[in-house]
């Protein structure tokens, strides 16, 4: 009798749980409808879902204005890999593949770099006697040590097909960051914990700073190609808009309640099973005595 | 009640089934070294040039000697004779620790020389090097280890003989460390020419 | 017999009082309890957070959880199911209490070693909770670990390979000690033909035990170094292949998995013929297909890498290879189902899980087929249908013969008969709920939906509600059987030494068994499940 009742006890608990879990999903997660991302962590809300409906609040081509036609300030200042002074100048002076990323990007960036390292190998087009690579963080405090390291890594990717000098890594300060995506039309945002929500897309520049064309997404060689080719006739042209990538930080503190469930229904049955297992040594001294063993 | 402390058989099985286990261990980084190898011919031949013959054959002279004192000092307590024991098991400790102390000057002259797990000379050099003292060291680092708990195992085996707890009719114990500090050796007679000899 | 001489009364070694007679027990009974009971801990938590998962799976989008919780569920989920629940139940629980005795041992070769398992087990169990509670958090890179990403990730995965590596020791030495009372405290007239093909199957899967831990062992001390040192052995812009991690990641777990299913194996293997009042058919065939399984199950593991990106001739001859092995299961179960053939069938908890687990194992087995394919399994690599096809083995094979082990040897055990209704209905709660659950994943997995998201398309969504159903039911079934067994503790019904009619040794003992598990010399038959007596007495 009792085992019924616990029965349906367990049952109801389970089916309660289930409909429960249903109510929550088909009223969804609270949206955020603030464009602040910023305000967006405060509310400790801050995870993928909700970063994604606020990119996507904004619609995919406010992310990446283009500027084609426009032209590059040549005369901004960064700092190259030996942490030297370098104008953008002194490297466009043949079409250049322009990529803004930061070194230490945990998400897509570093998919993306490792895509551009294996479609460079590909390309019909070679770098150095076609066009140059430039890379530059947004991340104003990174320093040329850390393009250094990325240099290495991405330029092994590559296959060495890269010749010396053909694909530089610069680091700047905000205002030359700044500067230069301002000119190019790109958007990035810097998160609470320091990390940055930041689109995926390179810009082809003619050997004058044109902004000719942009190309999105995982960077494949045909797109490449066809870039470079128009660059180096200087006629600025239509981009494919392929899906534009997003990139995020992954957030530790995401997902901390159920975490802090999980922690929770740990102790909880460890100390079922402690006190049941206690209960049963207690009763195993007394009751077993009286029972006989039947053969 | 319990039979099986009196079944000297069943104990060496159970002691050979772990040296196995112990062999399988090592066995994983010897299939890590044969796939480098294959690929990284001449960097690891380049890397082998590093090591001091001189030193690696001292070392294995030093453990095949440890090894011959162990046997004998259970033949020795076979015999009943202890003091006999105790002395070739201080032999085969100190072998130990010369072998110990060997590594130590030859890991410290690497060291100094900037080449050690994630240095810069490593890090900033050709892979196929990096990957060469990578294995030296944790190769060598592990077979280490082994040699710190052997030496472990063999100084208790000393100490219960001076005590009369191991005698002529009941030595598992320091049979047991006796066949550990032979796994110990045979393990070190991979290494030596893996590293040593063959590059 | 009187119940003053049970193993539960007196400690062994004798005199012991309080918990220094349980801590400190030599007793491989008492041990295979302490073993029970801090195994089912692990299992109950390790269902609930599948629960967990499958809720969040159950809507598309953020139900309540989102993407790095989830990858810290699955890992926390499977590093708990195969390393504590999986690969120790069966032989550390009921291989523990068992094995001695089916032998006609008093113990096992090494009892001392054998407690000494226990506490790598529970100390490694430490190690696990304390990485979920403290420092970064538990790791997110699924139980595989697969580099690069679990040295470079913030979680905790020293901490976890650390508790894992741990166990692995644990179930090293139980194998160990397996072995060595298999061939030394055999009782003098029990040939190797004679010997009950539980302990068979606890014998090949001693080996595999003994032989392949090593191998992971090494694997995680190298996690570990990469992680603290950054040696660069797995990395590629150092030299380094992240391949050769998976070659011997996977040259563990695949026999591992073995490890995993031969001693459910050998517990349908007793549990059939007492119920079909009948002799196994193949005894022979039983006992070498039993190692056939444990040898040819070391030679497949690459089978997990179809599309790693090795070689075509390794794909070729992995695929090949892990044909071969299906042959010696597939042995069993006609072994079984010709046992039960012209048999007087008498229905009961055990039997009835055995015979889910028959069913069960065999899908799971055929799916298997699909994945061992190498043509098909690139279609389906990395789905669901990869997660259906080894809950069906695991948790439908395994699993189910875990609780139909609980049900056949817990009134031996205990001395305690529980009811058979709430066992019946749990049981066939689990069963239904088990279908429901995972069907639909072989379905979705086919469709394309990949394993270890918490997000999916929208077309997913009927499945994966359909199968969280399921999960409850089953997660119902499988709490309302281990309720049911627990409460039969309070000792309402006592058990006569063979309420079900064996034959093997366990079953000539009083249950509870005595301490020095037999006071007359056991009789040894020719054959370990001559029936004949039985069937004659029931004839009366």
């Amino acid at each position: 009798m009792r085992l019924t009742l616990w029965t349906v006890v367990l049952a109801l608990a389970l089916l309660l749980q289930a409909a429960g879990e249903k109510h929550a999903r088909a009223h969804g997660p609270p949206v955020e409808t603030g464009t602040n991302s910023a305000a967006a962590v405060e509310t400790g809300d801050h995870d993928h879902e909700t970063a994604l409906a606020l990119a996507d609040a904004k619609a995919p081509r406010e992310w990446v204005e283009e500027k084609t036609g426009a032209y590059l300030p040549l005369q901004l200042q960064f700092s190259d890999e030996a942490g030297q002074p370098l104008s953008l100048g002194q490297i466009v002076d043949k079409p250049v593949l322009l990529l803004p990323v930061y070194y230490y990007c945990a998400g897509s960036c570093s998919r993306n770099l490792a895509n551009l390292a294996v479609a460079l190998g590909r390309m019909k087009s070679q770098p150095g006697r076609d066009f140059r690579v430039v890379a530059f963080s947004i991340n104003d405090r990174e320093r040329s040590e850390d393009a250094r390291r990325a240099r290495k890594t991405f330029l092994k990717l590559a296959g060495g097909k890269i010749p010396e000098g053909e694909w530089r890594f610069l680091t700047g300060d905000r205002e030359a960051i700044a500067a230069l995506a301002a000119a190019i039309g790109y958007r990035f945002e810097q998160q609470a914990d320091g990390t940055y929500i930041h689109p995926s897309a390179l810009v082809a520049a003619a050997r004058d700073g044109r902004i000719i064309r942009y190309v999105y997404g995982d960077f494949i060689p045909g797109d490449l190609d066809m870039a470079v080719l128009d660059a180096g006739r200087n006629t600025p042209s239509l981009s494919v808009k392929r899906l534009l990538d997003i990139c995020f930080n992954r957030d530790p503190s995401a997902g901390r309640g159920v975490v802090l469930a999980v922690k929770v229904g740990v102790l909880a049955v460890f100390g079922a099973f402690a006190a049941a297992i206690l209960l049963l040594y207690r009763k195993r001294g007394g009751g077993q005595r009286n029972r006989g063993d039947t053969e | 009640m319990m039979a099986s402390t009196s079944d000297t058989t069943g104990i060496r099985i159970g002691m050979w089934i772990f040296l196995y286990s112990e062999i399988i261990l090592f066995g994983g980084l010897f299939v890590l070294y044969a796939v480098y190898l294959y690929e990284y011919s001449e960097l690891f031949a380049q890397g082998g040039k590093e090591l001091n013959r001189i030193i690696g054959s001292l070392n294995t002279v030093v453990l095949l000697a440890s090894s011959c004192t162990v046997a004998a000092s259970i033949t020795a307590i076979q015999r009943g004779k202890k003091g006999q024991a105790m002395a070739c098991l201080a032999v085969s400790i100190f072998c130990g620790l010369v072998f110990v102390v060997n590594k130590y000057f030859e890991w410290g002259a690497k060291i100094h020389h900037d080449i050690y797990p994630n240095s810069a000379t490593l890090q900033d050099g050709e892979p196929g090097l990096n990957i060469f003292f990578g294995l030296y060291y944790v190769i060598t680092g592990l077979h280490g280890l082994h040699v710190i708990i052997g030496m472990v195992l063999l100084t208790t085996s000393l100490v219960l003989v001076h005590r009369g707890r191991i005698t002529a009719s009941r030595y598992a114990v320091l049979e047991n460390s006796g066949l550990y500090w032979h796994l110990v050796d045979l393990i070190w007679i991979f290494v030596f020419p893996l590293f040593y000899l063959v590059l | 017999m009187t119940t003053a001489q049970s193993y539960l009364e007196h400690s062994s070694p004798p005199g012991r009082r309080g918990w220094k007679a349980w801590l400190l027990t030599h007793d491989h009974k008492r041990l295979g309890l302490m073993y029970l009971w801090a195994i089912l801990f692990w299992f109950v938590l390790a269902v609930l957070l599948g629960l967990l998962m499958r809720t969040e799976l159950m809507g598309a989008g953020r139900t309540i959880m989102g993407a790095e919780t989830y990858s810290s569920m699955f890992t926390l989920h499977g590093v708990i199911m195969i390393f504590f629940f999986g690969i120790p139940a069966i032989p550390a629980i009921f291989g523990n209490f068992f094995l001695p005795i089916q032998l006609g041992a008093d113990d096992v070769f090494f009892p001392r070693l054998n407690l000494l398992s226990w506490y790598l087990f529970m100390f490694g169990g430490g190690f696990a909770i304390f990485s979920l509670f403290f420092g970064d958090g538990f790791p997110d890179t699924g139980w595989t670990f697969y580099v690069p990403f679990s040295i470079s990730s913030a979680g905790n995965v020293s901490l976890t390979v650390t508790a894992a590596f741990i166990l692995g020791m644990s179930s090293m030495l139980t194998g160990l000690n397996f072995v060595t009372t298999f061939h030394r405290l055999r009782h003098k007239g029990m040939g190797l033909m004679k010997i009950p093909l539980f302990t068979w199957s606890l014998y090949a899967t001693a080996w595999v035990q003994i032989l392949a831990t090593p191998v992971i062992a090494i694997t995680f001390v190298l996690v570990v170094l990469e992680r603290l040192l950054a040696i660069g052995l797995f990395e590629p812009d150092r030299g380094g292949d992240p391949l050769l991690y998976q070659h011997l990641f996977w040259m563990y777990s695949h026999p591992a998995v073995y490890i995993i299913i031969l001693p459910a194996m050998g517990v349908i293997s007793e549990i059939i013929p007492v119920f079909s009042r009948k002799a196994i058919f193949g005894y022979k065939g039983i006992v070498y297909s039993s190692l056939a399984i444990a040898i040819a199950g070391s030679l497949v593991w690459a089978h997990h890498m179809y599309t790693s990106g090795m070689s075509d001739v390794s794909v070729f001859v992995f695929s090949l290879l892990t044909f071969l092995v299906a042959v010696p299961s597939a042995v069993k179960v006609f072994s079984w189902v010709s046992t039960m053939y012209r048999g007087s069938i008498a229905m009961s908890p055990p039997f009835f899980l055995s015979l889910c687990f028959i069913y069960l194992f065999t899908v799971g087995g055929l799916t298997g087929l699909v994945l061992g394919a190498a043509g098909t399994d690139i279609h389906v690599h990395d789905t669901h249908f990869v997660v259906a096809h080894f809950h069906f083995v695991m948790l439908g094979g395994t699993g189910f013969a875990f609780f139909a082990a609980l049900h056949y040897w817990w009134p031996k055990m205990f001395g305690v008969l529980y009811r058979n209704r709430p066992a019946y209905v749990g049981a066939v709660a689990a069963a239904v709920g088990f279908v429901f659950h995972f069907v639909p994943m072989l379905i979705l997995g086919m469709q394309g939906m990949p394993r270890r998201y918490y997000d999916y398309l929208p077309q997913y969504e009927t499945g994966n509600f359909l199968a969280g159903f399921g999960a409850y039911l089953l997660v119902f079934g499988l709490l309302l059987m281990l309720l049911n067994l627990v409460l039969s503790l309070r000792g309402r019904r006592t058990a006569p030494a063979n309420p079900w009619g064996g034959t093997t040794l366990e079953w000539t003992v009083p249950s509870p068994p005595p301490v020095e598990n037999f006071t007359a010399t056991p009789e040894i038959k020719d054959f370990p499940y001559d029936f004949s007596e039985i069937v004659a007495n029931s004839k009366k």
